[in-house]
């Protein structure tokens, strides 16, 4: 289960890559927006597992 | 290259109806003789539309805690010139009913236009902006130009947002490249044509270049943020699936801090399911 979830996880970290992949990851506010998408994922998983 | 997008938008008007009560009730609210009762007799004239107003004052989104009959109440309630946006907003959502589902999915690209609308109002309403429903309907419409696109040229519209989706760049390159022009031209072209409000016109023009902002360079850097936003947060579709690139000067022109994005996304999560419920039902 772990490993599927780990899987899935680095489905999510390529997605999020290529979303953000035209803006400018070092701004403060895309920093945010970034984090934000990292963490509404995680709480996806949460509710999945 | 201007008069391509114009050519195009007069293809797309012979389809589409535009918003002639909109207009109607604009020339009312804009002329000092007129009165509450004068625009919502012309309102009264379109059973449907009214209908649809009533069925948004009355919705949870509003959450007014009695019901409200009419539109003399309405406007009572929530002003003349919200209610000219909502006429202006259910008109374009009806006018483009009509585009086929296996281009684009109309209800996400309304989730995505409505999150962008509601970030647009928060974060104006953080930046300590007073008449906010302004940038309620800039955010709606900001993207008005894809409808254009995909009503007229549906097939090169599809081509450019598989393009996208190939990694050749955002949406208005690929447009650019595939079609001559991209939706900020559109959507600029038929504001024009419908005689909209000028700052639609700008916020669908340089809603991707909020430096080249003219007139109304605070409504379109709003708009530009509110979208980016709206995109990270993976909200609906509007046809690019990539967060667009941030202009810098646009964040600095309001001097806030990113710690609000959080709660300005939450707001947006909060009321959007009811507004795309009232808004988008048929």
């Amino acid at each position: 289960m772990s490993e599927l979830q780990n899987e899935l996880t680095e489905q999510q970290r390529e997605k999020r890559e290529e979303l953000f992949r035209y803006t400018d990851r070092s701004h403060p506010m895309i920093e945010e927006l970034f984090k934000l998408n990292d963490e509404s994922s995680q709480s996806d998983n949460v509710l999945q597992g | 290259m201007s008069l391509p997008a114009e050519a195009l938008v007069n293809k797309s008007l012979q389809l589409v109806s535009p918003p002639t009560t909109y207009s109607q009730v604009n020339d009312l609210l804009n002329d000092e003789n007129s009165s509450a009762e004068d625009i919502s007799a012309i309102i009264n004239l379109d059973p449907a539309l009214t209908a649809r107003l009533l069925k948004i004052v009355n919705s949870p989104f509003y959450g007014f805690p009695s019901q409200i009959n009419t539109i003399s109440r309405a406007i009572t309630i929530i002003g003349t010139r919200e209610l000219t946006h909502l006429v202006l907003a259910t008109s374009v959502i009806n006018a483009f009913r009509g585009i086929p589902a296996n281009l684009i999915n109309m209800a996400d690209f309304w989730r995505h236009s409505l999150a962008c609308a509601i970030a647009s109002k928060q974060l104006a309403i953080h930046c300590g902006y007073r008449a906010t429903e302004r940038f309620f309907i800039s955010g709606l419409l900001n993207n008005i130009g894809s409808l254009v696109l995909y009503q007229a040229l549906p097939e090169l519209a599809r081509e450019a947002i598989n393009s996208a989706k190939s990694g050749n760049g955002v949406i208005s390159e690929s447009e650019k490249r595939v079609i001559g022009f991209d939706h900020c031209e559109a959507g600029a072209a038929l504001v024009k044509a419908w005689k909209l409000p000028d700052s639609l016109g700008e916020v669908a023009k340089y809603h991707h270049t909020p430096s080249q902002a003219e007139e109304f360079p605070t409504e379109v850097a709003i708009i530009h943020i509110a979208d980016i936003i709206v995109s990270s947060a993976e909200i609906g579709n509007s046809g690019d699936r990539h967060v667009p690139p941030l202009d810098p000067k646009a964040w600095e022109l309001f001097n806030i801090d990113e710690q609000v994005l959080p709660e300005i996304l939450d707001q947006v999560r909060e009321k959007l399911d009811d507004l795309t419920a009232v808004m988008t039902s048929s």
